[in-house]
């Protein structure tokens, strides 16, 4: 499992591929830097799963993925592409050349269901417009196309359901019908920017066991972020640490799981309680994230490491390889032992688990 | 079916509000320093004449049979003699009312064709110069006393370009309207400069909801994401405006009918007023407040049909 | 969720306070500046109107009437009677600023109070102010007034009791609504288990988030009031003759306005600039009054 191609015994394509993206933004009190020389790249039928803390960027890295730039006084540089479909930038390509490519290549999931949908139109009218946005279809043959969706993602009765608005649907049935409208055009890349976060804990399982699902029926590639490293830890084939706008691990699941290379990763599980020995106390990370303005080219996590030294207030950060397809930006990380204290991690963990019905508490 | 439910509870509510008027009508009469009877006969005054008012409205009697006078004439339409003019107040108010209807229709029209086209494009181009010029021309609108405008229309209109009349009703129907296009067009700009920085607000706040990122990310056009998406939701927020401030553009008349000769009741009020013939005044209070009450029944009543969440489930 | 347990997402919630970025900030403090520099203009030129000209603006002249603009002293010209246009604009916009803000401060004062007390007591004092106040909003303010001013009959002071009387109640309703969501807060509610008075509670932790939209409407209603003061007068029914008044001096001038068109527009264009002044300072208010919150 800790990386596609081996697994497999030749690489599967590359069907989405960022390439140093840099998002700044002017304001007021400095220059903010949300996405900060991030690079990454996603294979057909990969789960890449993306975390870290609320405000570290993760939001506008998967906005520029599918190349919704932040309005206003932004710039950016780098390219997203999307290898056959797609050669040039879509970061410079804007809504009307991204038309195309939205609903039928690549799709998003959103973080808060109950404002991503048009309050005002039938939510079978909603499905039907994404249905229709890139192929001609009857009357008749939209509305049964919308029926089989609804009922794909879990929608009951949905000739009925199909005529209510969304404030008849709960959050759970509004994020299945958004879901619905992100399959409509059979997307190859579908972008889930932390689809649970705003659900009710049991509604959270049933919507990431759904999204597993159709991702592992369809073969899209999917990337899932969130800030709770419990949840990639599940579903993910590899996973990518977001800290203050950078990238700063980035290696196959049982990787990170088993010997973490950066500090902050490893702090992030040792916070975990099933990721810790039952022996070793749970710990916290102390201090608090750094604002993303005006950041020097430094490490930033040093002023919150434990393994800080001088030389890293003055090591302009890189992300340095570990392994064959690890990543990482930390000086030290040849030197330290983060694995220490962590549990062992059963060689069946990662995306095979099931994920209803295991909860630790 | 809901929305009859719902509009049966409205007319019901209404009716405490609706004696709140007519208290209110009545009242303003009273607080009048003085004797009402020779107040409402004015000029017109005799003993006999004073003493024949004293009996028909009650005056020698208890305050509550003057009410029950004047709820009487009210509902029989009448509203008691107006002595200035010699004929029955709500004759006067009827005559008035259509008129002035026909005015706030126009100039409703008006505003529309003005505000929306307006308030959409500056707020999908927020920034740019259009937007930017929108706004300081808002300020002075805002600022703009209608009479003042319409006293510019009569100068340009009337005298330089000599092509629209400026004052009156006129005759048959394309008469009226040719005699309404200065008066509609002095009550629209004003209102229009409420509409528009409401809907300018809310197009811009549309934008940035999440909706339309799922609408757009779906792959469908622009100009579609504009109209299902965008303008369909700012347009509820408006048309709650327009209905709320189509209150302020009733008052409206009141100026703007004088400036531009209209007879409507806007004119009959102020010349009631300064002719202090007091049962046209009561009338017209009364009946102002009516047509406020009508109006923003009809409003709820356009929200609930058009705003799905307002339905009763 | 599931095999490993939540805690690790919450350390990770903290953080990042949210800025709103400057330039809705700045243009707010230019709006308010530039705003507040007009109408500071505006009040020392018609409160020191007599440092500013040498004429008495109701004295008649009979032989100098209607004198054109830039005329040997009367930069303005001269009305109908030869008084001095540019005394009469000057002296006429103590009226209009005395109105501006006697009227909305009175008002602004007592509906600020209703709303907070209907709000905060509730029950059936909050019913019967809530629906006086709807009441009110049946009429259009300005029949409303009129009606009032006819009862009373036409002066200075029965303008300002009609205008107490009328616009109290927009105030009523802000404060009322701000008060019901402000109940809810947290620092709120603890007040009132801590058991302290009522009064207390109203006005030290209720009214501070009710003031800022009671003070950005009050700017917009006292355009509103400006614009009513001079309708009225324009339809002679505010403040009586000769008194110089901007409304009524724009219907005296309506009759000229072919030949002397400047005795409408000059005190047409002194009501505009008043009323962008005191809109300039609303906006300002409520970009940075909003921001702070």
């Amino acid at each position: 499992m800790s990386s596609l191609a081996p697994l497999t015994g030749r690489v599967r394509p590359v069907v989405l591929e960022a390439d140093d993206i840099c998002v700044t933004i002017r304001t007021s009190s400095g220059v903010v830097t949300p996405v900060d020389h991030v690079s990454l790249q996603l294979r057909q039928g990969e789960v890449l799963g993306i975390v870290g803390e609320t405000g570290s960027g993760k939001t506008v890295t998967c906005r520029s993925l599918l190349g919704l730039m932040p309005s206003g006084q932004a710039s950016h540089t780098g390219s997203v592409r999307y290898p056959g479909v797609l050669d040039g930038n879509a970061l410079d390509l804007g809504r009307r050349g991204m038309r195309k490519h939205w609903g039928r290549y690549i799709s998003m999931i959103p973080q808060n269901p109950m404002t991503s949908l048009n309050p005002v139109q039938r939510i079978g009218d909603q499905i039907a417009e994404a249905v229709t946005a890139h192929q001609k279809l009857s009357k008749g043959a939209t509305a049964e196309r919308v029926i089989e969706l609804m009922s794909r993602v879990g929608i009951p009765v949905p000739e009925k359901r199909l005529r209510d608005y969304p404030h008849q649907f709960s959050g759970g049935m509004l994020q299945r019908t958004l879901i619905a409208i992100a399959l409509a055009g059979n997307p190859k890349v579908l972008i889930a920017d932390e689809p649970t976060t705003a659900l009710d804990v049991i509604i959270q399982d049933q919507i990431l066991s759904l999204l597993i699902d159709l991702q592992r029926d369809i073969g899209m590639s999917l990337v899932l972020v969130s800030h709770d490293l419990s949840v990639i830890a599940q579903i993910c084939d590899r996973v990518g640490v977001m800290y203050a706008g950078q990238l700063v691990e980035m290696a196959a699941t049982q990787d990170i799981l088993r010997r973490p290379q950066h500090p902050y990763t490893a702090a992030l599980l040792k916070s975990l309680p099933g990721a810790v020995a039952r022996d070793q106390p749970l710990t916290t990370i102390t201090g608090s994230p750094p604002r993303l303005v005006d950041l020097p080219q430094t490490c930033r996590f040093q002023p919150r490491c434990p393994f800080a030294e001088d030389a890293c207030g003055t090591w302009p950060t890189d992300l340095l390889h570990t392994g064959d397809t690890g990543r990482v930006r930390c000086r030290r990380h040849d030197e330290l032992d983060l694995a220490a204290g962590l549990a062992p991690v059963p060689a069946a963990a990662g995306p095979s688990l099931p994920i209803v019905g295991v909860h630790a508490h | 079916m809901a929305g009859f439910a719902g509009l049966g509870r409205r007319l019901v509510q209404m009716i405490p509000i609706i004696i709140g008027i007519t208290i209110v009508s009545f009242v303003l009469i009273r607080i009048v320093p003085g004797d009402p009877a020779t107040l409402i006969l004015g000029n017109h005054y005799t003993p006999e004449a004073a003493a024949a008012i004293n009996t028909n409205l009650g005056l020698n009697r208890g305050i509550l049979y003057q009410y029950w006078v004047f709820v009487k004439s009210a509902l029989s339409g009448s509203f008691g003699h107006s002595y200035s003019i010699g004929d029955s107040v709500g004759h006067l108010i009827w005559q008035g009312l259509g008129r002035t209807l026909f005015l706030i229709v126009m100039a409703g029209i008006f505003t529309a064709a003005l505000a929306i086209p307006v308030g959409l494009y500056a707020g999908l181009h927020r920034g740019r110069i259009f937007d930017q010029t929108t706004r300081v021309l808002l300020l002075v609108g805002y600022a703009l006393p209608g009479f003042l405008l319409g006293v510019l229309l009569i100068l340009v209109f009337g005298v330089k370009i000599p092509i629209l009349p400026i004052n009156g009703f006129g005759d048959g129907f394309l008469g009226h309207i040719q005699h309404l296009i200065l008066p509609s067009i002095t009550l629209a700009v004003p209102f229009s400069a409420v509409l528009v920085r409401s809907l300018r607000a809310s197009v811009i706040e549309a934008m940035t909801a999440d909706y339309v990122t799922t609408a757009l990310l779906k792959g469908i056009p622009w100009h579609r994401v504009v109209s299902r998406h965008i303008l369909r939701n700012a347009g509820m927020s408006v048309v709650v405006v327009f209905g709320v401030n189509l209150a302020f553009l009733v008052g409206g008349t009141v100026v703007i009918e004088n400036v531009f000769s209209v007879p409507g009741i806007g004119s009959l009020l102020v010349s009631s007023v300064s002719t202090r013939d007091y049962p046209v005044v009561q009338g017209l209070t009364l009946v102002f407040a009516v047509f406020v009450l009508l109006v923003n029944l009809l409003t709820d009543m356009v929200h609930v049909a058009i705003d799905p969440r307002l339905a009763v489930a | 969720m599931s095999i490993l347990a939540r805690p690790a997402t919450r350390i990770a919630k903290t953080g990042t306070r949210r800025r709103i970025p400057m330039p809705r900030r700045l243009r707010g403090r230019f709006s308010l500046l530039f705003g507040s520099f007009l109408l500071l203009i505006m009040i020392v030129l018609c409160v020191g109107a007599p440092l500013f000209t040498r004429y008495d603006p109701i004295e008649i002249d009979a032989l100098n009437p209607l004198l054109p603009m830039f005329s040997p002293g009367h930069l303005f010209g001269t009305d109908e009677f030869g008084r001095d246009v540019f005394a009469r604009v000057l002296y006429g916009g103590r009226y209009d600023l005395a109105i501006a803000f006697a009227a909305t401060f009175v008002t602004l004062v007592v509906g600020t109070l209703m709303g907070l007390i209907a709000g905060h007591v509730g029950g059936r004092t909050e019913t019967i102010i809530m629906r006086i106040v709807d009441l009110f909003f049946a009429f259009p303010f300005i029949v409303l007034v009129i009606a009032i001013i006819a009862s009373l009959g036409s002066s200075l002071i029965n303008l300002f009791i009609a205008l107490w009387v009328v616009s109290w109640v927009s105030y009523a309703r802000i404060s009322h609504g701000q008060t019901l969501s402000a109940k809810r807060y947290g620092y709120v509610v603890a007040a009132t288990a801590l058991g302290f008075s009522n009064l207390r509670i109203m006005f030290a932790h209720i009214l501070p988030s009710v003031l800022p939209g009671v003070i950005i409407f009050a700017m917009v209603d006292a355009v509103g009031n400006v614009l009513l003061g001079a309708s009225l007068g324009f339809l002679g029914v505010g403040i009586p003759q000769p008194t110089p008044e901007w409304g009524s001096m724009i219907a005296e001038g309506q009759n000229f306005i072919l030949s002397n068109w400047y005795l409408s527009i000059m005190p047409g264009a002194a009501l505009v600039v008043l009323g962008v002044a005191l809109s300039l300072i609303g906006d300002g208010l409520a970009d940075m009054l909003r921001t702070n919150r």
